[in-house]
């Protein structure tokens, strides 16, 4: 009995020693790091995400940190977007979204400031207010949340207001009343340029004109094709440093203007634009075609004196969705008026 | 009634004499008039009689040979040849010693042993012992024994690699972020060259890329391999059972390396925080599914 129980020991002793060495087995740790951002935004001094009127000048700092270690996180690019406001570049109109843009980067402490103008009087039923933070290097975005507007009507100033940058944001005020006066000629006459604009899928990209005149209106007309037309072509216009409102180009901030065209089941994609770069400074305009799956195809620029603004003359071209531009000016106008008042009263 | 009874006593007679021969039979020498070879036995060095070695172990060979008309005829020589698992010679005729002991009237022990090699000069499987004898009137007699080598096999990682894999600090919405670990080559999975077959190399995780602290998860986590060069993108996602659909490596030689990378894609709103897990790497016999 003992000698078959040593054997059975010795057989399974073996056995283990086989199983064993039938397989080789290492380990190693992974390790990665996740920063997430996140961000605390006071308008006039008050931690919120709210602004109380449309029209209304408003003190805005942002702090961007790390949301696990809660330090601060300095050069990141922070964006505020005002969709469907009241825009002289591009009003919101038939098949395009219209937005306003202001860009700033966080100094060393995190932090960054600016004035904004939220522009949502009357504001359409799509208008919104957002901020997203991008990491400045990778070019990420980090965070996304949106901004309310508590009041779309205008009130009138009651009180003095202190805001960053005041001075640029009043010029650029003055050079929007301009602006407005003479492309609101244009305008209400219903004329300015058309464009013909032809793309294809593979990247082409033909423009009737690379001049663009400030104050006078231009309709685009985009024609995507591609072995016949192509829909869903992203058109995608931009205006850095125009003379916009909500955000005014200022120290630290960057000012965009942005009109956003797909074209439709026939490949056509018509949006009208006025340049208003009177005035201004590092700006630009640029028109980039991404296909249906965004990517990139092609871009191409528009020079632009911005030293003179166009007098209304008859150029026997209508301009596209000119009821949409007309009040969209109206709305313009209106918000001017209130702005400039607040920004008066000191 | 009687004669059942008395068959029933001769059977069990006949029982017990079976049972007898079938024990005392293999100790019962028949002498035999020409040299004779009886089966070879193997022992380990301290000459417990085993059949199963580990790469790098002595095998000790014992054949009992007789001779009944070893005075006319005296033993001459004994030989010894041993032949691998894939069948390659690696002991030809190499001649057996004497021990002096006898294994009865006109029988003797011969002795030999063989060290066995590593890798691929021990490959596992059976190997087989065939004994030669001779005497001096030209008289000859053989036999054969078999002996297992066992499957020896060890993966190692290269030193970057087996000090963890960083990814760094990534924001989310980055997609596929290589390893900075593993880039230039710096992630090796090497066979080692001890190993006596070849293998397939299989991968998993203990468990997704999770937060310290926290419970939130990153599952979008890859690898790649490749026998020749820095992996560029990534292939598979990790799995926490052994993917032995996507293996590492494939039917890898003793001595050969293959090169491993991984990556990870962060989704939008993960959590901060610091993300780890295991990575388990696991070889076995090619063809088989033993991790």
């Amino acid at each position: 009995m003992r000698k078959w129980l040593i054997l059975l020991i010795l057989l399974l002793i073996i056995g283990v020693k086989t199983v064993s060495s039938q397989k080789s087995e290492v380990t190693t740790p992974s390790n990665a790091t996740v920063i997430a951002y996140d961000i605390t935004i006071w308008i006039n001094g008050v931690e919120t995400l709210t602004f109380e009127n449309a029209s209304q000048p408003y003190n805005v700092t942002v702090k961007v940190f790390n949301a696990d270690t809660l330090q601060p996180i300095k050069n990141a690019k922070v964006e505020f977007n005002e969709r469907s406001g009241a825009s002289i570049f591009t009003a919101p109109q038939s098949s395009t979204t219209s937005t306003g843009r202001g860009v700033v980067y966080t100094d060393s402490n995190g932090f960054a400031s600016l004035t904004i103008i939220p522009t949502g009087y009357a504001a359409p039923s799509d208008y919104n207010l957002s901020v997203v933070v991008y990491n400045n290097e990778s070019g990420t975005e980090m965070l996304r949340k949106y901004m309310n507007l508590a009041n779309t009507g205008a009130v009138e100033a009651s009180f003095p207001i202190s805001v960053p940058n005041r001075v640029e944001v009043a010029n650029t005020l003055t050079r929007v009343l301009s602006v407005w006066s003479y492309s609101n000629e244009w305008v209400s006459n219903n004329e300015g340029r058309r464009y013909s604009v032809n793309v294809s899928n593979s990247g082409i990209l033909e423009v009737e004109s690379d001049y663009l005149n400030v104050s006078l209106p231009v309709t685009f007309e985009v024609y995507a094709y591609k072995e016949g037309a192509q829909e869903g072509v992203k058109v995608f216009l931009e205006e850095k440093n125009g003379n916009l409102i909500f955000v005014a180009p200022q120290s630290g901030a960057i000012s965009y203007g942005i009109g956003n065209a797909t074209t439709d089941s026939s490949g056509w994609a018509n949006f009208t634009i006025i340049p208003t770069g009177y005035g201004a400074s590092d700006y630009n305009v640029t028109l980039t075609i991404y296909d249906q799956n965004g990517n990139y195809l092609n871009e191409t620029w528009f020079a632009v004196d911005t030293s003179t603004l166009t007098d209304y003359f008859s150029t026997g071209e209508t301009i596209k969705n000119q009821v949409d531009v007309a009040n969209t000016l109206t709305k313009v106008l209106t918000v001017w008026s209130y702005a400039n008042q607040w920004l008066g009263y000191e | 009634m009687l004669i059942k009874k008395r068959e029933l006593v001769l059977y069990s007679l006949i029982f017990i004499l079976i049972i007898s021969l079938s024990y005392f039979a293999p100790k019962i020498l028949i002498i035999l008039a020409t040299p004779s070879v009886y089966q070879p036995q193997t022992f380990d060095e301290t000459y417990v009689e085993v059949s199963v070695f580990d790469i790098g172990e002595k095998v000790v060979v014992r054949a009992n040979v007789s001779d009944s008309d070893a005075s006319a005829t005296p033993l001459d020589t004994v030989y010894m040849n041993i032949t691998d698992a894939n069948g390659n010679l690696k002991v030809s005729f190499d001649e057996m010693v004497d021990t002096g002991e006898t294994c009865g009237t006109d029988c003797w022990i011969y002795e030999q042993n063989y060290t066995l090699g590593t890798g691929t000069e021990a490959p596992a499987g059976t190997w087989t012992i065939d004994v030669y004898a001779n005497d001096t009137g030209g008289n000859e007699d053989t036999n054969s024994a078999t002996f297992t080598v066992n499957v020896y096999l060890a993966i190692a990682l290269s030193t970057p690699l087996a000090g963890g894999i960083e990814f760094g600090n990534l924001d989310p919405n980055t997609i596929n972020s290589s390893s900075l670990t593993c880039q230039n080559l710096g992630c090796n999975i090497s066979v080692s060259s001890d190993s006596n077959v070849n293998v397939d190399v299989v991968v998993k995780v203990n468990a997704p890329l999770t937060r310290q602290g926290g419970t939130e998860t990153i599952e979008t986590q890859y690898w790649n391999s490749s026998l020749t060069q820095q992996p560029s993108s990534p292939a598979y996602q990790f799995q926490t059972s052994y993917d032995y659909t996507h293996k590492v490596g494939s039917n890898l030689e003793p001595g050969s390396n293959v090169i491993f990378n991984t990556w990870v894609t962060i989704p939008g709103g993960q959590k901060a925080g610091v993300y780890n897990n295991t990575i388990y790497f696991c070889a076995c016999k090619t063809g088989t599914s033993n991790c």
